[in-house]
């Protein structure tokens, strides 16, 4: 059986994991940047300095749409969504916004 | 050695930023080339020919900026919290996300540019390329006045 990669269902599936870790705070893992260590899971381990989701974040993301991109067929999106693929980077983008708005109040 | 890969990192980041902007301007600008102006010229360029350059430069330059971001976290984030820059955090927690969702529309970004796209998917291929373009500007901007409010040791 041939794999076909799709990269309209990798971004969709991206987006939609990437926005729903931050959302929820669900890293597949944190990194300590003072001991060079990780753990896994969304838990911060205590006495280990700052730890840095973003890693774990985009990990979970890239790795959940790979998978996605390969089962779902390229053309179900292609016609699905010709001309509004745009709509939801742009949305995942304006979620980010939102989010990081405690840091500006 | 930081302050190295960090000089790299914002070189990196400026030929991004003129082959994005670049294939952008032509890209929505769509109208042929009729005078020799400085704008018809900068924009009447072979599109296609930018696609794999912005793919390449936009990997290294987030991989260089992964690379640099535990030290940004450590020497420069915990300063900027001491100091009540909330703002700062927040225009940095930005970029780190913009920069990451910027990777996925990598693979989308190549096949709108592919021939076969060409009719179907104009406005698609236009406006992924825009939303690419804002995130290379952000985050350059957002890193140089970082950097120029506190700079790695």
């Amino acid at each position: 059986m041939k794999l076909h990669f799709s990269p309209i269902g990798f971004m969709l599936a991206y987006c939609l994991v990437y926005i729903a870790a931050l959302l929820w705070d669900l890293p597949a893992f944190l990194y300590y940047p003072l001991d060079g260590q990780f753990s896994w899971g969304p838990a911060v381990v205590q006495g280990l300095g700052p730890a840095m989701a973003w890693y774990g974040i985009m990990a979970e993301a890239a790795l959940i749409a790979a998978i996605l991109a390969v089962i779902v067929p390229d053309r179900w999106f292609a016609d699905r969504m010709q001309n509004v693929l745009w709509t939801v980077p742009v949305a995942a983008m304006l979620i980010c916004t939102f989010l990081m708005r405690t840091f500006f109040g | 050695m930081m302050i190295a890969v960090l000089i790299v990192h914002g070189l990196l980041a400026v030929a991004l930023l003129g082959a994005i902007t670049h294939q952008c301007l032509s890209a929505l600008r769509a109208k042929p080339v009729r005078t020799l102006s400085f704008v018809d010229r900068y924009t009447g360029v072979n599109q296609r020919a930018f696609t794999w350059a912005v793919v390449m430069l936009y990997g290294t330059t987030t991989l260089l900026g992964a690379i640099i971001y535990p030290s940004y976290r450590l020497n420069v984030r915990v300063p900027f919290e001491e100091m009540s820059l909330g703002w700062a955090v927040g225009l940095f927690e930005l970029k780190e996300h913009f920069g990451g969702l910027g990777l996925c529309l990598l693979p989308v970004y190549v096949w709108l540019w592919q021939p076969q796209q060409t009719q179907s998917h104009a406005r698609d291929r236009g406006v992924i390329t825009a939303i690419l373009a804002f995130i290379v500007w952000w985050d350059f901007l957002v890193g140089h006045v970082l950097n120029n409010i506190r700079g790695l040791p």
